[in-house]
């Protein structure tokens, strides 16, 4: 009898101690999160990520990644004006299609969109990435990935994006930005973005410039270049799974590449570009826009043509809202497909 | 593999869990397996040399021990010679591996001086991490089975544990036999205050290495790295700060070593005892690195005839052990006059004590009071800290060209200018990481004051309410997160007292 009660006590100091060290880590993961929080650099990339968190069940209707060009070109006031859904752009600088398919993947375990538009320049082969020539270590990747929550999607996309040697470096953001602890800026800017931004962060990042007469000049000058484009292995890869992904999770998908500057494109072999495009989204039955193809009926005509670009890459805010007016009318419109 | 890396950190608690989870015929084995693992993780090849070592000294302690029952004249004889050859190829090795260089260096230099013209061959090898710790544990190992004090070990694989026990492998403490030994024989179950213990332990040793010592040498390493573009003031500030960023790198590595070894039941030596508090260089000396020192005292210095002979000879052992010691410490003419120095404080301080006992007495000079012990404190931190200079610095050579540009550039007066700031900005660390380091400085100072008063802070800690004693630990994790010196940028993190 008092042997057991003894084993008794025993057990209830054991479990005692048990629920003391879950709490004791509990409270240190709180820490380290508001530790990361707060001292990592401010940037549009990981905030898109803790915009899309924040975001109600069912307010991403219309999903949209890829790189610069998806967050310049589609206005979610526009996707709104025209269809009446809500939308969130995913987008973050040089994301390829590797990353935009763990972007909708993560994406997933938190929305239920009605359709998922991949801005087809992702599929551009940018070296910023562990298949490249450039290091290992990018911002613009580490961003991306750093603004993920931590999951098994986030695992899987750091072991296919770093080598194993940097896996601890990826995961491990505290690391790069503890230094920060000086940066009272940062902290503040994370503070106040923490508070009181959040809500009201948008995931469009419309450029408020026109290009420069000087632009417009030295594009008009540039020599045709005929190298062939290039749409890399690991690309079409994750172009393949996007597409199972999204058929697996009964959600339609469309590439939309984003206008480029007309001279630009005409300097370039834009045709092996766009055909590659075109049969790989063939090849899996994706619906392809290609904007460059429509610069009349977008209204991209040639007096306004500077109004709407900022650069040979990216549109302005006037030239993103007849973009995104234009891509929405053909995916819901009269004109739909 | 270094204790602040995560390469540790994710090795280290599953070696623990492993550990307390299988039957403990076997812990050994677990622990001799993690252990290799531990080493080889540098370098697949420097476990050859370990292997060696734990051989040759277990075999020699063996027949050493079986002469030893024999009082025969032969079996004496073969006993000395078994003990000269293990010596031999132990010291040889650790030659080898870390002194050849500098020897060959050496004598070419001499024999150019003298006109002789000698070709040394030239070997490329890398120095093997703390093959001047594990050769010093074997050997201390073997004179102990030699003096008969233990019984040779029979069981080579708990041997080779005792030689290649991680937590204190590449940099110690030094461990005797008599003390580490018989704890691999013994059982270690899971006790939940010795590992919460261990890990405070080891948590307080990645704060004087983090925060403290990697931040000093960030500025530290400046300096010394092109000392021509600093003033004499510079240099000093930076000498003195070397006092403590080594005291917290080795301090900081042996903390968390012993931690580690805690929270899996062991207890090792404890290397350090407020050394910055002590009031004379002798004192200074049995509470720095005190696995090391003992090892010199009971194997070098002792057996050379200690203090129990002559003035003469006593200073003459003193100066050797000091000599060798230097030696031990890194191959190079620095490293002895750094070793010599320390060794000539102690004849100096021996030889005036007399003399400053009749003028203490003449000038009515109270010895028994805080105000004496504290100019005899600055006086031995300021001895002290000369020395490391030469520790510190390249080679012999760059040691006296730094006093020498210290002692024409002094730059007092631009030193402690209103606008400079000592000179901050221009040696590498910013306002506000200086005022943390010095910060920092304060609390390790506490702590050691406190320690040095006889404060039990694990017993203080344990009668604190639960809030309270968590605050302390989510400050040091999170003060080491968060202001440590770390991450993809930094490197050269290494203990310095890994290269010895």
């Amino acid at each position: 009898m008092i042997e057991e009660r003894h084993l008794g006590k025993q057990k209830r100091v054991k479990l005692k101690r048990f629920m003391k060290g879950l709490f004791f880590c509990l409270l240190f993961l709180a820490g380290w999160k508001a530790a990361v929080l707060l001292l990592y650099p401010s940037n549009e990339i990981v905030r898109t990520w803790h915009g899309f968190y924040a975001l109600e069940k069912g307010e991403a209707q219309v999903l949209v990644v890829g790189s610069s060009h998806a967050y310049a070109t589609f206005d979610p006031s526009v996707i709104a004006r025209t269809t009446g859904m809500s939308s969130y752009i995913l987008a973050s600088n040089s994301q390829n299609t590797v990353q935009a398919y763990f972007n909708v993947k993560e994406a997933l375990h938190y929305q239920h969109p009605e359709a998922i538009i991949l801005e087809a320049f992702s599929l551009d082969d940018n070296n910023n990435w562990r298949y490249g020539d450039t290091p290992d270590r990018n911002w613009k990747k580490e961003a991306n990935i750093d603004g993920m929550r931590f999951g098994m999607t986030k695992l899987e996309a750091v072991m296919e994006q770093y080598e194993s040697y940097n896996w601890s470096y990826a995961l491990l953001p505290i690391a790069r930005c503890h230094s920060n602890w000086e940066d009272i800026v940062t902290i503040g800017s994370n503070l106040e973005f923490y508070t009181e931004g959040i809500k009201e962060f948008s995931s469009f990042h419309p450029s408020k410039t026109s290009m420069s007469e000087d632009t417009v000049q030295q594009y008009a000058q540039s020599e045709y270049n005929p190298t062939e484009w290039v749409i890399s292995e690991p690309n079409i890869r994750h172009f393949h799974k996007l597409a199972q992904l999204c058929r697996s999770e009964g959600v339609p998908f469309y590439v939309v590449m984003a206008p480029m500057y007309d001279v630009y494109i005409r300097s370039i072999n834009y045709a092996s570009c766009t055909d590659k495009i075109a049969d790989l989204a063939e090849s899996e039955g994706v619906y392809y826009l290609d904007c460059n193809r429509y610069y009349d009926e977008i209204g991209l005509t040639a007096q306004d043509f500077e109004d709407a670009f900022n650069g040979y890459h990216h549109l302005n805010e006037s030239g993103a809202e007849k973009v995104t007016q234009f891509v929405m009318e053909m995916l819901y419109g009269e004109g739909k497909r | 593999m270094l204790f602040n890396s995560v390469h540790f950190l994710v090795f280290f608690p599953i070696v623990v869990l492993i550990y307390y989870l299988i039957p403990q015929r076997v812990k050994y084995l677990w622990l001799l397996a993690a252990s290799y693992y531990f080493y080889m993780s540098w370098n697949p090849g420097y476990a050859l040399l370990i292997l060696v070592c734990t051989v040759a000294t277990w075999g020699s302690a063996l027949i050493l021990a079986a002469c030893g029952q024999r009082p025969d004249k032969k079996s004496q004889k073969r006993k000395r010679w078994f003990l000269a050859g293990c010596i031999l190829l132990n010291l040889g090795i650790l030659f080898f591996f870390k002194y050849y260089v500098f020897a060959a260096d050496s004598i070419g230099k001499l024999c150019g001086f003298l006109g002789i013209s000698i070709q040394m061959p030239v070997f490329d090898v890398l120095l093997p991490v703390g093959i001047s710790f594990y050769t010093f544990q074997a050997l201390g190992y073997l004179f102990d089975v030699h003096r008969g004090e233990i019984p040779a070990e029979r069981n080579f694989l708990r041997y080779a544990l005792f030689i290649s026990f991680f937590p204190q492998l590449v940099a110690g403490p030094i461990e005797r036999s008599r003390n580490l030994m018989h704890q691999l024989y013994e059982p270690h179950k899971f006790d939940f205050r010795r590992v919460k213990d261990g890990l405070l332990l080891m948590g307080w040793g990645f704060f004087q290495k983090l925060v403290i010592a990697d931040r000093i040498a960030v500025l530290v390493d400046t300096v010394y790295g092109d000392y021509t573009c600093y003033s004499g003031m510079q240099i000093a500030l930076a000498t003195l700060l070397f006092a403590f960023q080594i005291y917290c790198d080795f301090a900081g590595y042996s903390d968390i070593a012993v931690g580690a070894a805690r929270v899996m039941g062991f207890t090792l030596t404890k290397n350090f005892k407020s050394p910055y508090f002590a009031t004379t260089v002798s004192g200074f000396w049995r509470s720095w690195h005190i696995s090391l020192t003992t090892w010199f005292r009971d194997y070098v210095y002792i057996p050379l005839g200690g203090n129990r002979c002559g003035k003469g000879r006593k200073y003459r052992n003193l100066l050797l052990t000091f000599a060798v010691s230097g030696l031990w410490h890194g191959a190079g003419w620095n490293f002895v006059v750094w070793g010599m120095l320390n060794g000539l404080y102690q004849v100096a301080g021996d030889l005036t004590g007399s003399l400053r006992a009749r003028l203490q007495e003449k000038l009515h000079i109270h010895t028994d009071c805080g105000s004496y012990r504290l100019v005899q404190g600055v006086v031995t931190f300021l001895l002290v800290d000369f020395a490391w200079l030469f520790f510190r610095a390249e080679s012999l050579e760059t040691a006296l060209q730094m006093l020498w540009h210290s002692i024409y550039n002094i730059g007092l007066f631009s030193f402690f200018a209103p606008d400079n700031m000592l000179g901050i900005q221009t040696i590498a660390l910013s306002e506000k990481s200086f005022f943390l380091m010095l910060l920092g400085l304060v609390i390790l100072m506490l702590v050691d004051y406190l320690k040095k008063r006889g404060t039990d802070f694990k017993a203080a800690l344990a009668r604190q309410n639960i809030w309270f004693r968590w605050l302390v630990y989510y400050m040091l994790i999170f003060g080491i997160l968060i202001f440590g010196v770390y991450g993809p940028e930094y490197d050269a993190s290494t203990f310095i007292y890994f290269q010895f």
